[in-house]
Formats: structure tokens, sequence, C-alpha cells
């Protein structure tokens, strides 16, 4: 069971019919700043019925919150204690890490597939399919990049729009991509990037600074005939001249 | 890197599969592997539908995960400047990374050219 006050509810709306796999039961997604809760209802009424009662109860008598201090910082706490404490576990494979059997996390659960936007561009002409995907990772990946702990704090609802835009990811055509070109480097790799960097916000105790930035984890020395794949800071090979020559 | 986990296409990655096994996944295995490095179970295959196929040796000069020795700037890599911006970050990355002790006439290079 999950119990939510009603502060931290944001929104209260409805799903159209057709989009969602449960057909013949109307759809209702109660929003907080991190995760959409969906609820089924049996008929129309009894969905506008709760949704008229949740609606006086949330925003009748209240006055707009988000702006104040304590909103944020609740909305910050209930984003970051979630990303902890995520849903849907042992549901997939667990992963060993030093040892022992973890549960994973995702992260990018905020909306389920059937409430985000789908790819509209279809597979017809590849280049321009390929292109389409390029400049939504790129659009992104530039979103990821912009948050700095100013405009986090000042601006938190930015932040869940681009927690919005990462549920996209699940509906993502990965699969579909021709991963033998320049195209694919730049989607997987500005992929990365943004996903690290999603990771890095939502890390407890709010997004890294200069100061506190740790690394997440130590690199590998990946090796190939001709070069060597990755690389560990922290130790350095030295080569002497002599050896050089 | 290894529990914190993304779904995308259906399929659940975490950072370290992601990195490990889809983007270097047609790379040879490291000879020291340490964590977070993650392998795809033996008998499974799976993971090469999403492998990256196209290889490019400037990769681990490029991708970012945080270490002190990355650039502090994450470059937003774009297809038709593709060459240009990886030589501009391997050139970056190894004028920060390769020390040149003329006293001592030492050459320190980072671990990446340890061939």
């Amino acid at each position: 069971m999950t119990i939510k006050a009603f502060y931290d509810i944001q929104r209260v709306r409805n799903i159209d019919e057709g989009v969602h796999p449960l057909q013949g039961f109307p759809l209702l997604a109660i929003e907080t700043s991190w995760k959409c809760h969906y609820l089924a209802f049996k008929t129309n009424d009894i969905r506008f019925g709760f949704l008229d009662m949740i609606n006086k109860a949330i925003f009748a008598d209240s006055e707009d919150m988000s702006a104040s201090d304590e909103w944020k910082a609740r909305m910050w706490q209930s984003v970051q204690s979630s990303a902890d404490s995520s849903g849907e576990r042992e549901k997939w494979a667990s992963i060993i890490s030093s040892k022992k059997q973890k549960q994973r996390i995702v992260l990018n659960s905020r909306r389920m597939p059937f409430d985000c936007d789908e790819f509209s561009f279809q597979k017809r002409d590849n280049n321009l399919f390929q292109q389409n995907l390029c400049s939504f990772v790129e659009n992104l990946l530039q979103k990821a990049l912009s948050f700095s702990l100013e405009n986090l704090i000042s601006n938190p609802k930015g932040f869940v729009s681009f927690l919005d835009e990462t549920s996209r990811l699940r509906t993502f055509p990965l699969r579909s991509i021709d991963k033998s070109g320049k195209g694919a480097f730049c989607i997987y790799v500005n992929l990365y990037h943004c996903l690290l960097q999603h990771a890095l916000l939502l890390a407890t105790g709010g997004p890294p600074t200069k100061v506190r930035t740790k690394p997440p984890s130590k690199i590998n020395s990946l090796t190939s005939p001709n070069i060597v794949r990755s690389f560990l800071p922290e130790k350095c090979c030295t080569f002497y001249e002599n050896s050089l020559l | 890197m290894r529990t914190h986990c993304y779904e995308i296409d259906g399929d659940i990655f975490s950072l370290a599969e992601l990195e490990n096994c889809v983007i270097r996944g047609n790379l040879p295995a490291p000879y020291y592997p340490k964590p977070p490095f993650v392998t795809a179970p033996k008998k499974s295959r799976g993971y090469l539908a999403y492998a990256l196929e196209y290889v490019d040796p400037r990769l681990c000069f490029v991708l970012n995960n945080g270490n002190k020795i990355n650039p502090p700037l994450i470059s937003i890599l774009k297809t038709k400047s593709l060459d240009k911006q990886l030589d501009s970050i391997t050139s970056r990355v190894l004028n920060n990374s390769i020390k040149v002790d003329l006293t001592k006439n030492i050459v320190t290079l980072p671990k990446v050219c340890d061939v």
C-alpha cells in the first residue's frame, strides 16, 4: 500500500480511453513529483466522483504552495528517497555487487509507457528515423546538462519535466537503430551521459557540486590489439625515455 | 553504477551494463576487470542485439563517468562534426594527463596507453 500526503500531490488527471492496457476500466493518474500512480475504476461515474472529491480535498482551499521553500524541500526529499527505494523490486534479475545480490532500482519510471508521448516518427526513411532519434537524445542531454544547483532550487518543476522525458525512454526504439553508423555512436554516448547525469542528480544528498563530486566508479583497463579501451585515473604507467627508444 | 538502472525499449540496463555490454559490447574484455565492470552471462548473447557495432578507439576518451581525469565538460556529440569533436576531446584528455619531466627524462602516460 502506498500512502501519499495531499501536500505531495501535484496533479490529478484522467487517462484517455484507448491508450492504456486496461480496456474498459477508466483510469486516473495521481502525480507526485517522483511518480505517477494509476487508479482503475469500474465506471466513468465513479472515476469522476473520485476526481471531484480529491480535487476538492487537495486544491479547493489551498493556495499554490509550489513556490514555498518547504514544498521544494519536501519535493526533493521525496524524489531522492524514492530513488533509493524505487518500486518494481524483484521484478528484474538481481545484480552481484561487492559479492552480494542486490536488486535493481529503475530510475526512469515516473510514468508508465502508455502515459508517455509516443515516438511518432516511423521507420520508413531510415536516415530520417535515425536523425530524429539523434536530435531527441541531444535535446535530452542538453536539458540534463542545463541543471545547476541554483536552477533546481528555483525551478524544480523543470526537473520533473526532465523526469517525464526520461520516462519516454521506456519506449525508445533502441533495437531499431542501425548500430554500425556514426549516428548510433552519437546516440549511445549522448544517452549514456544523459542517464549518468540523471543518476547523479537523483543521488542522495542532492546534485553534485564541484566540491563534493566523487568518482562513481573505478575504471577498468579494457584492451584490444591496438589500444587500451579505458584508463585507470589514479594510477598511471610510467615510460622512461630510454625504454621508448 | 550497477544497481541504478534505466528501462529502454522494454529492457532494463544498469549504467555499468550500458557502458560495458552495450557501448563497449563489441570490444574485447578487459585484462583486469574491476568494479563496476560487468559481463553478460556466458550463455547469453541477447545483449548483442543492443551492442554498438561502430567501433572507434577514441571512445575511451569520450566516455565520461565522473572521474577526475575526465574533462569537466561533457560534449554533446553531433553526427556531422563527430570526427572533429572526437579529435578535440582526445587531445584535451591527453594534454591533461600526459606529464613530461624533462629533468628526470620521464614521460608519464595514462593507463589508456598501457598496451
